[in-house]
């Protein structure tokens, strides 16, 4: 019994804490609480009881949001946020709950560990320790049990264990169980605390069923379970509903809508993509898939290949279905950092990396130029957004986007899945340390608003200067783990000759490093400070008393920030060509190597720093270059399409309302018409027979039996008559 | 054959032998104590000791004697039999449970009385499957029955009941006297009461022309037929499960037919006597049965407006297509049909206790039985309406839930047996379509339609404890469907070698 043996167990235990929390500790909390009868619903059982005030409450229009936005657009004074007013709880947390959350954290641990037992077993090449030679090049297919068999399609459920699941398993329980620890202070005092760790445990369990899925039918019951959770979790504070006026951040009955609805546009298409493989070679199984698709009609095969990719473009908010995750922040920020790094938006890319071998090698080139095109697009496209969003959580959700978009990028345009899952690996790091982060000073100030903050770096040390880390890591400054995993992915497009990737991306980073300084000057620094970046109290815009957060939620930001620093710094060492041969079952591939400081490096590199040098000159020194963009004429048409987000929730409001809802009444008339017609018409037919043979049922004894002597009569002569006319 | 009964074969018979003294036990500790708490976590807990029983039998089935049988060829335990020992366990744990609320505040008799009179029957239905021999297959089918009838007259105030009993025992004594008839001419075409024998000498007769054998199979299909409900022996049904209290009627649903099929079965399949149809067309008369039972259960069950009637019909429709997976035995003398019926049964027994269940927590809170008194149930009783929901789109078929699965193998295997049955298959299809309509009906009207009153309906203990069981079970079923055809394999194919060779 090997550690990869028993790697169900990794899934196992997240969902065992959240059994135990669910008819447990929850239950006993509910037992022991008096009810407060004026409290909407925080007594609810876990899910369904829960949706009876979001129900009544939900209506389909999401834009509520961005007209107050609107509003609130060219004024400095924008009403508070209703999304900060959740950080400032800073309650006690009564023992139960507090058992809750004691739970879940040491299952999460428990399933680190084994993840981490299970990579030094991959690693034991020799067998030395485990006896399990070369499990690094055969991975591990684990049975679990057959669903069922028809014919000869098997329906089973399997898991299999690779290098790329190994460094998914380390990512998800790795960031799963920080964000469970930091919770402990974020979450602390609210009435749905235990209700928090029930549904932060499913995303988890949910998470790692998809990436340990060996088959479609495993991956994509992780894959619709990550949607139901984040759901749910996106909605948590479901009954914060209507928004305060002026609000501007998104409130949850919506947003969750939004964020299921929109994945499902996505998920229509993977399951027609995920259907066409079925039919076409009869297997879910991946590995075989890898050798059956050869059989396959080539366009057939990259039309479905491009179908499964819209599947990972909605989860992975891809444009044009990125609209979803900025709303997706209305939830506690907690899970936006689960989303955000390590659970739904890897998701698809993931799937893609997964599926690479199919990709690279057998389909049509189309296949991976639509996946390559899409990403640096919507790299250059979320990075364009987030300059100008003033929601210091809607900038990190633009920010996501737009890494995403390198990731899919780095897929397309390199020959192994290394150097898009590379920057996954790394960003899922400083990702979830940007978003705790903004949690952090979210809890402190109770505001998101970055017109609020200003000059917290000196009230919040250990915040600012571990957000300070993954900002740098996020700009690909060296020796920060970003660099690492960024620079490949511009270099290797330049390297393949894709120029409209490589200015894509380069021009983006320039972007990114412009806006990510933005944002850290102006949470926590501002002009009179060294460099605009470390601000003090003369900065501060804002009307509450900022403090630190507690050690609970400051821990996983050490952690983080030393996890993106020592990252990039084993680079320097090879750590990512290392990690290139870990993806490759342990055959070295070519990782382009960034520090080889040739001028394609200092390109990459320089546009960053270029970005850096004009975000602090801007807002660290005063050039009123922002306000004299946002006021002319000329560029003011352009700032206000950046800002209200080129218009896209506006122009799917207007799709779903003309189009789709058009649509939808004529099929109602056909439907009234025609399908009622016929379908009332057999009904009609099939009561008459009813009706008809009811009368047989008199209720009276003699009948009843007649029948019982008659009928057998009747058989016994049909018997008779069958066997000797024909049979005899 | 031992020759003697010794240790083993005592050991053999204990799950049987348990219920028996723990109905007895029972009904003794109602004398002593009034309260009924003790009496039901008694019976309740005293159910584990005949599970154990027979757990220890699956275990140790090596240790049995060499041909699994006991008692001079009387006990058969296979794993068919225990297959069914555990199913009617289940069924009775599960009747028992929910009937504790329901007893008290519905009928006059005290629940030691109710607890022990399910519990003989439930020892009758269990010996139904694990006997090798006609004598005590009529036995154990009048153990079963008796209590049956004196479950359905329960209700003594109410005269519906009462009809409910009388009308049950004349049609169950017509049916036993058809039943008797069909093994008299058996054993007199065959010489013995013996199945293992019969299954030996079946072939022998009938190739000497001896026709006494297809009159025997059609009066002991006709006697089991009565049992499972199967047109045009089905009538008593829809009068008797609307009279008699509910939580009878759900033991009437379930065990009773249960039990029918286990006997049918054996005798059919152990007896030999599916095996004799090779050249006559025997299995004609079970698909025509099967097509009218399912049409009529179905298409009748729409015009139902008491809900009793309804899952009278519905368990009628779902006789038809069980009678499906017996018509592809019919022709095949295969297991993959009996496999089908036993996966069937499983499902349907687990998704019926629970759909039963809401109706007797409905009956408990506000003593209404129609439809339309459905109305609302979803807020007025969230968990419940949930479950009920649930069970009743298991019983329609709609995928993925359990009752998809089972539906979906059964008509597979008829599919399988070429040309004769694709006609059967196909108004399968249609009817599990028009049973949509009703079972779905009653889900609109729990969660679309209005309710009467918005008030909170307040479930007692043991209903919400049985639904939340019920749900856990098919749950449990439909995502391991698989373990479940795995680990019935042996059972289904266990009754076949000794039919196959002649």
């Amino acid at each position: 019994m090997t550690p990869v043996d028993l790697v169900w167990l990794v899934p196992a235990l997240p969902l065992a804490a959240m059994l135990i929390i669910f008819f447990g500790t929850r239950m006993v909390e509910i037992a022991v609480q008096p009810r407060p009868a004026a409290v909407p619903a925080p007594t609810d059982h876990g899910g369904h009881g829960g949706h009876g005030p979001a129900d009544a409450a939900t209506t389909p229009d999401t834009e509520a949001g961005h007209d107050a936005t609107d509003q609130t657009a060219h004024t400095t004074h924008g009403a508070a946020a209703a999304g900060g007013g959740h950080g400032e709880h800073g309650g006690h947390t009564p023992f139960w709950p507090m058992l809750s959350s004691i739970i879940g954290v040491s299952a999460l641990l428990l399933s680190f560990a084994l993840s981490l037992l299970i990579l030094w077993q991959f690693l034991d090449v020799n067998g030395d320790v485990f006896h399990t030679k070369n499990l690094i090049a055969t991975g591990k297919d684990i049975h679990l049990y057959n669903w069922f068999t028809i014919g000869s399609l098997n329906y089973s459920i399997d898991f299999r264990v690779d290098t790329l699941t190994v460094v998914m398993l380390l990512v998800v329980t790795g960031v799963s169980t920080l964000v469970h620890l930091y919770s402990i202070g974020y979450m602390a005092g609210d009435p749905g605390y235990s209700r928090f760790y029930i549904e932060l445990a499913l995303f988890t369990v949910a998470m790692l069923i998809l990436v340990l899925g060996a088959n479609f039918l495993v991956l994509f019951i992780g894959w619709e379970l990550v949607g139901l959770s984040s759901y749910l979790l996106v909605g948590f504070w479901f009954y914060h509903n209507p928004p305060p006026p002026g609000s501007e951040v998104p409130y949850p009955p919506p947003a969750q809508l939004k964020a299921f609805v929109t994945t499902r546009l996505g998920d229509f298409g993977f399951l027609i993509g995920i259907l066409i493989l079925f039919t076409a070679t009869g297997t879910f199984n991946f590995i075989e898939l890898n050798t059956k698709t050869q059989a396959m009609d080539k366009g057939l095969l990259t039309l479905a290949m491009i179908l499964v990719f819209c599947g990972a473009v909605g989860k992975s908010a891809q444009f044009p279905l990125h609209v979803w995750l900025p709303d997706a922040m209305a939830g506690p920020t907690p899970v936006s950092a689960l989303i955000h790094a390590a659970t739904m938006v890897a998701a698809g890319v993931y799937l893609v990396a997964r599926l690479f071998p199919i990709y690279e090698g057998v389909a049509g080139p189309q296949a991976l130029a639509v996946v390559g095109y899409t990403g640096a697009f919507t790299a250059l496209f979320a990075a364009t957004i987030a300059l100008t969003q003033n929601d210091i959580k809607g900038v990190l959700a633009y920010s996501t986007i737009s890494q995403l978009g390198y990731m899919f990028a780095g897929l397309a345009v390199a020959d192994t899945n290394t150097v898009g899952m590379y920057h996954l690996f790394t960003h899922a790091f400083f990702k979830a340390l940007l978003f705790l982060g903004s949690g952090s000073v979210i809890h402190a100030i109770g505001a998101q608003d970055m017109r609020k903050m200003g000059g917290l770096a000196r009230f919040m040390p250990w915040t600012a200067g571990t957000i300070l880390v993954a900002t740098l890591a996020i700009s690909g400054i060296p020796p920060f783990s970003g660099f690492w995993s960024k620079d490949p992915i511009i270099t290797t497009a330049l390297e393949k000759g894709n120029y409209i990737i490589y200015g894509l991306t380069l021009f983006t980073a320039f972007l990114t490093a412009f806006y990510m300084f933005r944002l850290f000057i102006l949470t926590f620094g501002g002009q009179g400070s060294f460099l605009g970046l470390w601000g003090g109290h003369d900065q501060y815009r804002g009307d509450a008393h900022p403090r630190e957060s507690p050690r609970v939620m400051t821990f996983p930001l050490v952690v983080l920030a030393l996890a993106t620093i020592l990252i990039g710094l084993a680079g320097f060492a090879g750590f990512n060509q290392g990690f290139a041969w870990f993806l490759n079952h342990g055959v070295n591939v070519d990782f382009p190597v960034a520090p080889a400081l040739d001028a394609n490096t200092f390109i990459g590199v320089g546009a960053g720093v270029l970005g850096i040098l004009l975000a602090i000159a801007v807002y660290g020194y005063g050039l009123r270059l922002n306000v004299a963009l946002a006021s002319s004429a000329v560029t003011r048409p352009i700032y206000r399409l950046l800002y209200r987000r080129y218009f896209l929730d506006e122009l799917y409001l207007w799709l779903i309302r003309v189009v789709v809802l058009g649509l939808s009444n004529l099929c109602a008339l056909f439907d009234a018409y025609v399908i009622d017609g016929i379908v009332n018409g057999s009904a009609r037919a099939v009561r008459g027979l009813g009706n008809i043979t009811r009368r047989s049922e008199t209720g009276i004894l003699q009948n009843y039996g007649a029948a019982i002597f008659g009928g057998a009569m009747i058989i016994l002569i049909l018997v008779f008559v069958a066997t000797g006319a024909i049979g005899r | 054959m031992t020759s003697h009964i010794d240790g083993i074969q005592i050991w053999m018979l204990a799950p049987e032998l348990s219920v028996v003294l723990l109905g007895f036990l029972v009904l003794g500790l109602d004398l002593i104590t009034h309260n009924r708490r003790v009496v039901a976590a008694t019976a309740l807990i005293g159910l584990l000791i005949p599970l154990g029983f027979t757990l220890s039998l699956v275990v140790k089935q090596d240790a049995l004697t060499p041909d699994h049988t006991a008692f001079f060829h009387m006990l058969v335990v296979d794993g068919y039999a225990l297959f069914f020992q555990f199913l009617f366990l289940v069924i009775g744990f599960g009747v028992l449970l929910v009937s504790y609320g329901y007893v008290e505040k519905f009928l006059r008799v005290t629940i030691g009385e109710y607890y022990s009179i399910i519990l003989l029957s439930l020892a009758g239905m269990m010996l139904m499957a694990s006997t090798g021999e006609l004598i005590s297959v009529y036995i154990s089918l009048e153990l079963t029955s008796i209590p049956l009838y004196i479950l359905a007259g329960l209700s003594r105030s109410d005269t519906r009941s009462a009809e409910a009993a009388v009308k049950y025992v004349l049609l169950g004594a017509m049916s036993s006297a058809i039943l008797l008839y069909g093994m008299a001419l058996l054993y007199g075409a065959t010489g013995t009461t013996d199945l293992t024998e019969i299954a030996r000498n079946t072939q022998a007769a009938l190739s000497s022309g001896n026709l006494v054998l297809l009159a025997a199979d059609v009066f002991i299909f006709t006697g089991f037929g009565f049992k499972i409900s199967a047109v045009p022996f089905h009538m008593w049904a829809p009068d008797i499960y609307e009279g008699a209290p509910t939580p009878s009627t759900l033991f009437f649903s379930v065990g009773s037919k249960a039990a029918g099929f286990a006997a049918l079965l054996r005798v059919f399949i152990f007896g030999g006597l599916a095996a004799i149809s090779g050249g006559t067309y025997l299995w004609v008369m079970v698909a025509i049965v099967a097509a009218v039972t399912m049409t009529l259960g179905n298409v009748v069950a729409l015009l139902q407006t008491n809900i009793k009637r309804m899952m009278a019909y519905s368990s009628i429709g779902q006789a038809g297509y069980l009678l499906v997976g017996f018509a592809a035995i019919m022709i095949s003398n295969s297991p993959a049909g009996n496999l089908g019926i036993l996966a069937f049964l499983a499902v349907y027994v687990v998704t019926n206790i629970g759909a039963f269940t809401g109706i007797i927590g409905l009956a408990d809170a506000t003593g209404k039985e129609n439809i339309r008194d459905f109305d609302g149930l979803g807020r007025r009783a969230p968990f419940i309406a949930a479950g009920m929901g649930l069970c009743l789109l298991s019983l329609a078929g709609i995928p993925p839930m359990a009752g998809f699965w089972g539906k979906l193998f059964i008509l597979l295997t008829a599919w399988n047996q070429g040309s004769a049955l694709t006609w059967l298959v196909v108004l399968g299809l249609i009817n599990s379509a028009i049973s949509i309509v009703y079972y779905a009906n009653v889900v609109w009207r729990m969660f679309v339609a209005e309710p009467e009153k918005r008030d909170r309906l307040a479930m007692s203990g043991s209903v919400t404890l049985t639904m939340a069981v019920a749900v856990v079970g098919i749950l449990a079923l439909t995502i391991a469907f698989g373990f479940l055809l795995t680990g019935l394999g042996g059972g289904a194919g266990g009754l076949f070698p000794t039919a196959t060779t002649p």
